[in-house]
């Protein structure tokens, strides 16, 4: 796979992540995060197995331990995340999502990893476009939904170099599998003790189901299997410096969306601007001009 | 990897019936249309399985339709997605010899090419098709049916390509070999490609950006004719 192909797959899966906030909100205001947790991977995992059903065959031991170990960290981040959106302004429960780009890099030194200047820049600069979409603006941060948000923030983070040190080991489309059927258990642990009426409680309606099926499909069997596909061939700085461009492609679904489905918003001229610094940023993330500039300077 | 085409069959109409019935919730236009996401499929479905992927999307366009959108109109859809999927299969291997992939940047402008060009066909065939066969002129369709054939073909048809298509599961794309029984000789069938997509940009301008309706310009109709005798050209 060539390094663009790799960048169409990662901004794919930004752009599902960013479309799936739409469909979280056409879910009912009291359906549990569990339920969520449970209904979504449980589904992606089904419709895995029965595309992929032959490949269950090469399951190995190591598999179902590293895809465990993922779906822990990937359920703390989903749930923390939901629970940090509900009690955060958007922009600010945004914002703390998006400094994963820092977080990352930081937890990779601990693997002796340095990032590069280039990558250091690219940070610097989507960091700055953050800032000026939100116009500067951000208050409100002393409360227990940014204490949500930073812990899905690490998680993410955690999850994004464990998933990239797995999938060089495992078989990436195994390991998702995996993941999503003990994410599925997980979720309905907690929903089981929240409400043990679990698939009983919930009053099915055509909108229900369709909103949870798109989230299972999109958000969760094609995300995750294309990431899973995407960092066996990159690397973990690469993948977070794509998803940090989801600014930029939500301004794009605000613009071409019907207002019935969450766009069609105006557009203020900071969230242009903030999104062509971010783009900037993740181009100057991706080039390696520093490297060049050294070695000419050596030269 | 190689699947056989029955299989092929039933894997793209499960993916088009699936993805067509959850998104009718997302009606753009009452009756007619919705946020289709599954327009991401006909592309690929044409390019890996060829006339059998066409087929699927076609017919599974008719039964998605019956969850909720079904009407004399469908048949006109199924024409629609058919050529969808089946366009690409077709046009990708007049401009190219090498198997459909997008490893290197000039296939995947042909890739977003062909999408285009596919786009302007489906929702050309639609408008008109319904202006004709009914009656019925809405501009909002052809923009709308446009939008979200480019969209999630190039957004979502792009990315699916791509995987299947990578070294991990390397899938077998089907090509079109035989014979064009009109145009023989390639440069030839070229011309008639740049001519149809010449029609379709014309037809674009005309409808989605000075907003005319046949009515109030003919001549959208005689391109239309042009348009339909280069597309039986290239097809047959």
């Amino acid at each position: 796979m060539t390094k663009t192909e790799n960048n169409i797959l990662l901004i794919s899966i930004t752009l599902c992540w960013a479309s799936s906030y739409i469909f979280i909100k056409n879910l009912p205001q009291d359906f549990s995060s569990y339920a969520y947790l449970t209904l979504t991977c449980g589904i992606a995992a089904l419709l895995m197995a029965l595309i992929f059903g032959k490949q269950l065959r090469k399951l190995r031991k190591s598999t179902w331990i590293k895809g465990g170990i993922l779906s822990v960290i990937l359920s703390v981040n989903l749930l923390t995340e939901k629970k940090g959106i509900s009690l955060l302004a958007p922009s600010n429960a945004s914002f703390l999502a998006a400094l994963t780009i820092i977080i990352v890099p930081l937890f990779m030194l601990f693997f002796k990893q340095k990032p590069s200047k280039n990558f250091m820049l690219g940070a610097c600069i989507i960091v700055l476009g953050l800032c000026i979409s939100t116009g500067f603006t951000i208050s409100g941060f002393y409360s227990t939904g940014s204490f949500y948000m930073l812990a899905s923030c690490i998680g993410s983070a955690v999850y994004t170099i464990a998933v990239d040190r797995y999938v060089k080991e495992e078989e990436p489309l195994l390991i998702c599998i995996v993941q999503m059927i003990f994410s599925t258990i997980i979720g309905f642990f907690f929903w089981y003790m929240e409400n043990p009426k679990t698939f009983t409680g919930i009053v099915y309606t055509r909108e229900l189901l369709s909103n949870i099926f798109i989230l299972a499909f999109f958000a969760k069997a094609y995300a995750y299997i294309v990431l899973m596909f995407s960092q066996k061939y990159t690397d973990a700085v690469s993948v977070t410096v794509i998803a940090a461009t989801e600014p930029v492609i939500t301004l794009g679904l605000s613009v071409l969306l019907p207002a019935s489905y969450g766009g069609g918003q105006g557009v203020s001229s900071s969230s242009v601007v903030g999104a062509v610094v971010i783009a900037i940023g993740a181009v100057a993330a991706g080039l390696h001009f520093p490297k060049k500039c050294e070695k000419k300077s050596k030269g | 990897m190689q699947i056989g085409k029955g299989k092929q069959f039933l894997i793209t109409l499960a993916a088009f019936l699936i993805l067509g019935i959850s998104f009718k919730v997302m009606v753009l236009v009452e009756g007619l249309t919705e946020v289709r996401p599954v327009n991401a499929i006909p592309p690929v479905a044409g390019l890996i399985c060829g006339p059998v992927g066409a087929a699927a999307c076609g017919i599974g366009n008719l039964l998605a339709d019956m969850a909720g959108t079904f009407s004399a109109s469908s048949a006109i859809g199924v024409i629609g997605n058919f050529l969808a999927a089946y366009l690409p299969y077709r046009l990708w291997s007049l401009f190219s010899d090498e198997e459909p992939n997008l490893h290197s940047g000039r296939n995947i402008a042909k890739y977003c090419m062909i999408s285009a060009i596919c786009a302007m066909t489906v929702s050309w065939i639609l408008t008109f098709g319904l202006y004709i066969l009914q009656g019925v002129w809405m501009e909002q369709i052809y923009v709308y049916v446009f939008f979200n054939n480019v969209g999630f073909s190039v957004g979502l048809g792009m990315p699916l390509f791509i995987i299947l298509t990578s070294d991990s599961i390397r899938i077998k794309c089907c090509r079109f070999t035989e014979k064009n029984y009109i145009l023989e000789q390639p440069v030839l069938r070229q011309a008639v490609c740049v001519g149809y997509a010449g029609f379709m940009l014309l037809l674009f301008a005309g409808v989605a950006i000075w907003r005319f309706s046949p009515a109030e310009a003919p001549w959208l109709l005689s391109v239309s004719a042009a348009a339909a005798a280069c597309l039986i050209v290239m097809l047959v």
